[in-house]
């Protein structure tokens, strides 16, 4: 596995893992898109630009795993919030169980090889 | 007419920034391209009519979204569901790949008919090709060797 290739499949594992913490991060409240956004361009080891969490937070609502209202703001215009449905907290929870499995095995693995 | 006293600030940056994301987003369906672009507009008005807004904080939510290449790229790379997981790669070729197409293509001159019977044999026992993909690979071959069954049959009788 070259460079290239060792980018590309971060890259992947990155993409699969992200949508669950947009998940994880609107599962107690809902959040307004822009505050939402910003606070997951912070995680840089997650996310590489702040507009390509757009499509992703589409493409959740898309499959009915997060709702999107409107709400009038005191100042500007109405502001897109994003709140998980049933099906999203379904979906969080079989993830965050796999995951950990799936974690302590790469963790003991490459310990053992490095 | 001034547009600097009403607009806030940030605001050619800002439609700029739209207008190339737009440009990027022609490969999208419509109603993504929509809901893209009206994201980011709102993400970027929000910024820019902040009370504590300046140019250079617009240009610096701007730069954070990032290139409007890779923002159009990621709508298009995603996969269509997070139920079924991402499309399962394509296993590589290996050992049996290559003799599946070498007996395919050469088979015939070393023992006609079993060769490219064993080469289909293999393309069907390997998982780096679709099942339509064999199918079509099967009538290809077989395709000859049942004109020439045919052609024997009609000699015959």
């Amino acid at each position: 596995m070259g460079v290239d290739g060792q980018r590309s499949s971060l890259t992947q594992l990155r993409r699969g893992a992200l949508e669950y913490c947009v998940l994880a991060l609107v599962a107690h409240e809902e959040r307004y898109a822009v505050d939402l956004v910003h606070d997951l361009g912070e995680i840089q080891a997650l996310v590489t630009s702040e507009g390509t969490l757009y499509p992703l937070l589409s493409r959740l609502r898309r499959e009915g795993l997060v709702t999107t209202t409107w709400r009038e703001s005191d100042a500007g215009p109405p502001r897109r919030y994003y709140r998980i449905t049933e099906s999203g907290r379904v979906a969080l929870r079989a993830f965050a169980e796999e995951w950990t499995s799936f974690r302590d095995a790469v963790d003991a693995l490459i310990t053992e090889g490095t | 007419m001034d547009m600097t006293q009403t607009d806030p600030p940030g605001t050619t940056a800002i439609n700029s920034y739209i207008g190339r994301v737009d440009a990027a987003a022609r490969s999208l369906p419509p109603d993504r391209r929509i809901e893209l672009l009206d994201q980011l507009r709102e993400h970027l008005d929000a910024v820019s009519t902040s009370p504590d807004a300046t140019e250079a904080s617009v240009l610096a939510a701007i730069d954070r979204l990032g290139d409007p290449a890779e923002i159009v790229a990621s709508d298009l790379d995603v996969p269509s569901s997070p139920a079924s997981g991402a499309a399962p790669s394509r296993p590589g070729w290996g050992p049996l790949e290559i003799i599946a197409v070498a007996l395919l293509v050469g088979g015939t001159f070393i023992i006609p008919i079993v060769g490219p019977l064993a080469g289909l044999v293999c393309a069907w026992l390997s998982s780096a090709w679709t099942r339509r993909e064999k199918w079509i690979a099967t009538l290809l071959c077989s395709g000859p060797i049942l004109l020439v069954f045919a052609l024997f049959l009609g000699i015959v009788f």
